[in-house]
């Protein structure tokens, strides 16, 4: 097992699109808080800012991108033609004859990919809220340790989701597609809350609940739920996946 | 006993004989592109987002979201032809001359795209800047999402500007909002052809319309009028797709294919 996740990691920090997503997810988020500390400063200043202890947090919003771009080319680098000369043929094929029991090939690419993605997910968000920090002094309060974890779990779980969907649809684009529309500024999951309540339930929403504190969305979930609800997803998902990935012709 | 068919005279031309050489190149990449199985799938699921959102009485713009569609439109329409076998080695054979080829494929991709975009904006069938209940509306909706400081009260306001407006308004804004996703489309076919790669350019013209795009707009509104907002055709909007179909036109004329 050992050998596989490495196997797997090694397959994953080998792709360029990947490294693409690495430093989209480690670049964007603190650019972004700097980009963003005079507006912000406004914002506090006229009271617009529910909880200012979110301002850091908020802004890990957008390098999110980076850990699904790293779920989807986990799956999806596997399901790419591999040359000109062989049009029939996938890296699939050779994962499978050197792996072929697909349960345990998933979970070693899933730990390959959470490892990665958590670690991204860690620096990232130190390194915003250390940036938040020394931007506004005394305006923001010190991060608890325990949101930031948070926030680094739902940076995974989201990877994992993406990992999930591209696993079940065999398709980058699809996942691609529907998770940036999804983390657009005014997201479409965002807009749902407003038609019905339940759609704060969904995981990308829910999940957010775990560290934002002052989100403007009409159910008021603990974090500890959030995160369970968000869990629950994911896993569910990860099952669908690994059960069609398990029967189905690769 | 043997029937002797009178063969067709060799100087007899068919149709597509009969046209020009452009027409012909032009005839063959509509064709490209309306047998291309990736594009038909691409185009039926906008389209029913798009009916689906209209059912669930979303806030704002559809058309902000459903232009996800058209963007992986014109990245596959430009991507598919370095995709497993290459088709652009053969497609290279039959037509040389690249920058007429790379102009062809723009044109193609905007006669295909127009019916489809207006399908998808009737669908979604929201007004825009033109009449006067939908200006007064997007008015009033700017103005209080100037000061909120978001966009979605803007939107929304865009939104209510719905009700003034009458039958022939509305296939007039659908026109008009049309004319922003072929902008769109032909954007993200630039990026296709310029990265040679579906996800790579989907990714990069996803998050350029969809994340920098609004985020830049609403945090620096000094650079505002320089970037495309979407569902309304403008200068920028114009300015953003002609770069990036002649960077990667040049791209096209000067790489190995």
């Amino acid at each position: 097992m050992v050998s596989l996740v490495h196997a797997e990691l090694r397959k994953l920090l080998g792709l360029p699109t990947a490294w693409i997503g690495l430093v989209v997810g480690l670049v964007a988020a603190p650019a972004l808080a700097v980009l963003n500390a005079p507006a912000a400063r406004r914002a506090v200043a006229d009271g617009l800012i529910r909880d200012p202890s979110d301002l850091g947090f908020q802004d890990l919003g957008i390098g999110l991108l980076g850990a699904m771009i790293l779920g989807v080319v986990a799956v999806s680098s596997e399901f790419t033609p591999t040359g000109d000369d062989t049009p029939g043929a996938r890296q699939l094929t050779a994962t499978l004859l050197a792996a072929p029991r697909r349960t345990r090939l998933l979970a070693a690419k899933a730990i390959a990919l959470s490892l990665v993605v958590a670690a991204q997910g860690l620096v990232t968000a130190v390194a915003t809220l250390a940036l938040t920090e020394r931007m506004h002094g005394a305006l923001v309060p010190p991060p608890q340790p325990g949101r930031v974890l948070a926030a680094v779990l739902y940076w995974t779980l989201l990877g994992l989701l993406a990992w999930s969907i591209t696993l079940l649809a065999r398709n980058g684009m699809i996942t691609l597609a529907v998770l940036i529309v999804n983390s657009t500024v005014v997201s479409l999951s965002y807009l749902l809350t407003k038609v019905t309540p339940w759609a704060a339930y969904l995981p990308d929403i829910v999940g957010a609940h775990m560290f934002l504190r002052g989100m403007d969305v009409p159910v008021e979930i603990p974090p500890v739920t959030a995160g369970l609800v968000m869990t629950a997803w994911v896993a569910a998902l990860i099952a669908v996946a690994t059960l069609t990935f398990h029967r189905r012709d690769a | 006993m043997t029937a002797t068919r009178p063969l067709p005279t060799p100087t007899r031309m068919t149709a597509t004989n009969r046209l020009s050489a452009a027409g012909r190149m032009l005839l063959a990449e509509i064709n490209k592109l309306l047998t291309l199985p990736s594009l038909r799938t691409t185009f039926l699921l906008t389209w029913a987002v798009t009916l689906l959102l209209r059912l669930v009485d979303l806030p704002g713009s559809i058309l902000v979201h459903t232009q996800a569609g058209f963007l992986i439109f014109g990245v596959l329409a430009a991507s598919h032809e370095h995709d497993r076998g290459s088709q652009i080695n053969s497609t290279l054979l039959a037509m040389p001359r690249r920058l007429p080829l790379a102009a062809t494929k723009a044109l193609a991709l905007t006669l295909v795209t127009t019916p489809l975009a207006l399908l998808v904006t009737l669908t979604a069938a929201e007004p825009t800047g033109s009449g006067p209940g939908a200006q007064a509306g997007a008015q009033a909706g700017a103005q209080a999402g100037a000061q909120a400081g978001a966009g979605i009260e803007a939107q929304a306001g865009i939104g209510a500007g719905a009700g003034a407006g009458a039958f022939h308004l509305a296939v007039d804004g659908a026109a008009h909002n049309a004319g922003y996703l072929i902008l769109a489309t032909l954007a993200a076919s630039g990026a296709g052809m310029l990265l040679r790669n579906d996800v790579g350019a989907a990714g990069v013209a996803l998050t350029a319309y969809l994340l920098v795009a609004p985020l830049a707009r609403a945090r620096l509104p000094a650079i505002e009028t320089w970037l495309p907002e979407a569902p309304q055709p403008s200068l920028a909007a114009a300015v953003w797709t002609l770069t990036a179909l002649s960077v990667a036109a040049a791209a096209f004329h000067h790489r190995d294919a």
